[in-house]
């Protein structure tokens, strides 16, 4: 880290938090917290209130350690590490998701995650500071753990946030999804019978974590996209007991191996939906390096009923690339939002004009053909006049548009998203779902009276806007 | 990772980690004995069951250390999902 004040690109947690402090985004906590009963709830209060991004200096336990969250929870924070514009932020983040400039990162040979490095029996994931979030996870989980895997024949590289619980001094749980790039990748050694090389990247710069949160297509690594926003590849190092890519400027990475075979028993966990998961047998890490800074700064994430950090960062990141992958397929399709729960609840906005029988249709099947669209199950659509990251918007156009009877499509016994507590209640158990689309676009004629068509709102004069600028209101 | 593995944080940790290792072990034999009810389980042994999490607090935390104990539902079937 340099003198010089940081700005975008942020190439570290330490920059960005330096850049945080600055725009009095940050507060530091000095007085002691708990891991185990503390930081959960500071964290939710402040998603819940659009606070600070924080750092606990005082850590019962860790006196040498430092705990950073909830950077990414607001729309301007987020803005600021994509470099766009706040005002035009969901348009000029599909830009750039949809442009294709794509950098692959460039191999550096070492980095100031490598300042530390602990291997074999030496290693004690306990002495670092994982804090715990629900009162029923126990031991805790690493929450903010970037998983980085690469395909068995292609070298292509996935990173994803998973929820890694702690196990032993050497060990950890990772909960892997069949239907996620993850589970497709772990499948190949599986049926290879070798073991999973993995990394685990904790505390990194914030769009590398936004990055983390987007379910790319496949065969493309999320981190090419780090080049896309920032003109410039990302810079990575090797790891030191495998093959793996990971960021330079890393606070710590845990390198180990999945084994094809192992399970043990795992959960539960305050898990995204908002409900504690069920329990499983999931595949082990193995754990044979830790690297790290001298002074790391761990990484928390609060996980359990929305709003979080974590939400915030995907429902931001799923909307851009659900949108890409969609009108790849649909190009009648013009906007995404992701309304709640990484995408259960998503909101999509088709060209009323270019509107035909079949359209919603094809649409329905498109999102859920898509990798991105894996876990939508109600899809509600409507007209591109339509502000679909208005609330009041969707709630009006649902209300005045949307005929039960004869616009609502369902289908059974979808693909499901394994966490969503609704599930087991159609009796097949988890991973088994529905689907629903809503279609709440206008319907066509017949209407009883033309002028009864047009949405009722006052006339706009000058002098209304004069009158409103005077009052200090946006007309 | 400097911090000293004597702290009574670090010390209730590692208990919490033979508590779930031993919980692991046995989880078939749980399932059967005490299907959807909570347990406690404490220094590697079952304490206290009960029918919900509230009762189950009331009848254990004046008699083991609760920082050092799993509070746990067991359930009625695991999946293995990949």
């Amino acid at each position: 880290m340099t003198n010089e004040v940081p700005r975008f690109p942020f190439r570290s947690l330490r920059d960005w938090i330096v850049f945080l402090e600055q725009n009095d985004q940050l507060r530091r906590n000095k007085k002691e917290v708990n891991l185990r009963y503390d930081l959960g709830y500071i964290s939710k209060v402040t998603a819940d209130t659009g606070g600070p991004a924080l750092i606990h200096e005082n850590i019962y336990g860790y006196p040498d350690w430092k705990i950073f969250c909830d950077g990414l929870t607001t729309f301007q924070r987020k803005a600021w590490a994509l470099g766009l514009p706040l005002e035009t932020l969901a348009a000029s983040l599909a830009g750039v998701i949809q442009s294709g400039n794509l950098i692959k990162p460039v191999l550096v040979d070492t980095g100031p995650c490598k300042e530390v490095k602990i291997f074999g029996d030496n290693i004690d994931l306990t002495n670092i500071p994982i804090p715990y979030t629900g009162k029923y996870d126990n031991p805790p989980y690493i929450t903010a753990g970037i998983s980085t895997i690469m395909d068995l024949d292609t070298g292509w590289h996935n990173i994803a946030i998973r929820r890694f619980q702690l196990k032993g001094k050497q060990r950890l749980c990772d909960l892997i999804v069949s239907y996620q790039h993850e589970g497709k990748i772990f499948a190949k050694y599986v049926r290879a019978g070798k073991p999973m090389p993995i990394a685990i990247v904790i505390g990194a710069d914030p769009l590398f974590y936004l990055l983390s949160q987007m379910p790319a297509e496949d065969n493309v690594s999320e981190w090419d996209y780090w080049g896309a926003f920032t003109g410039e590849p990302l810079q990575v190092v090797k790891c030191e007991t495998n093959e793996l890519l990971v960021p330079a400027q890393a606070e710590i990475v845990i390198e180990g191996f999945v084994d094809p075979l192992k399970r043990e028993f795992e959960g539960p966990f305050s898990e995204f939906p908002g409900y504690y998961s069920g329990c499983y047998y999931l595949p082990v890490v193995d754990v044979r390096a830790v690297t790290m800074r001298k002074d790391a700064i761990y990484y928390y994430l609060y996980m359990g009923k929305e709003p979080s950090e974590g939400h915030s960062m995907a429902h931001l990141m799923y909307s851009a690339q659900i949108l890409k992958q969609l009108k790849q397929l649909v190009p009648e399709v013009r906007d995404v939002n992701v309304l709640s729960t990484w995408s259960f609840t998503t909101a999509v906005t088709v060209d009323r004009r270019a509107k035909r029988e079949g359209l919603i249709k094809k649409l329905a099947m498109a999102a859920k053909a898509i990798q991105a669209g894996a876990l939508i199950k109600n899809l509600l659509v409507f007209d591109d006049n339509v502000d679909i990251r208005s609330l009041s918007d969707i709630i009006w156009s649902f209300s005045v548009k949307f005929q039960p009877a004869r616009d609502f499509l369902a289908i059974p016994n979808t693909i499901g998203a394994e966490l969503d507590p609704s599930e087991p209640s159609l009796g097949h158990g988890p991973g088994v779902s529905s689907f629903g689309v809503f279609d709440c676009t206008e319907a066509g004629p017949p209407y009883d009276e033309p002028f009864r068509r047009e949405v009722a709102l006052p006339p706009k004069s000058d002098k209304a806007l004069e009158v409103l600028r005077d009052l200090g209101l946006n007309g | 990772m400097s911090s000293p593995g004597d702290h009574p944080y670090r010390k209730s940790l590692y208990r919490i980690l033979e508590n779930r290792a031993w919980l692991d072990a046995h989880i078939e034999a749980l399932m059967a004995q005490y299907k959807s009810k909570w347990i406690a389980i404490y220094r590697k042994e079952v304490v206290a069951s009960a029918d919900s999490p509230d009762e189950l607090r009331g009848i254990c935390q004046d008699k083991v250390d609760m920082d050092e104990t799993i509070i746990f539902q067991v359930p009625g079937a695991v999946r293995t999902p990949i």
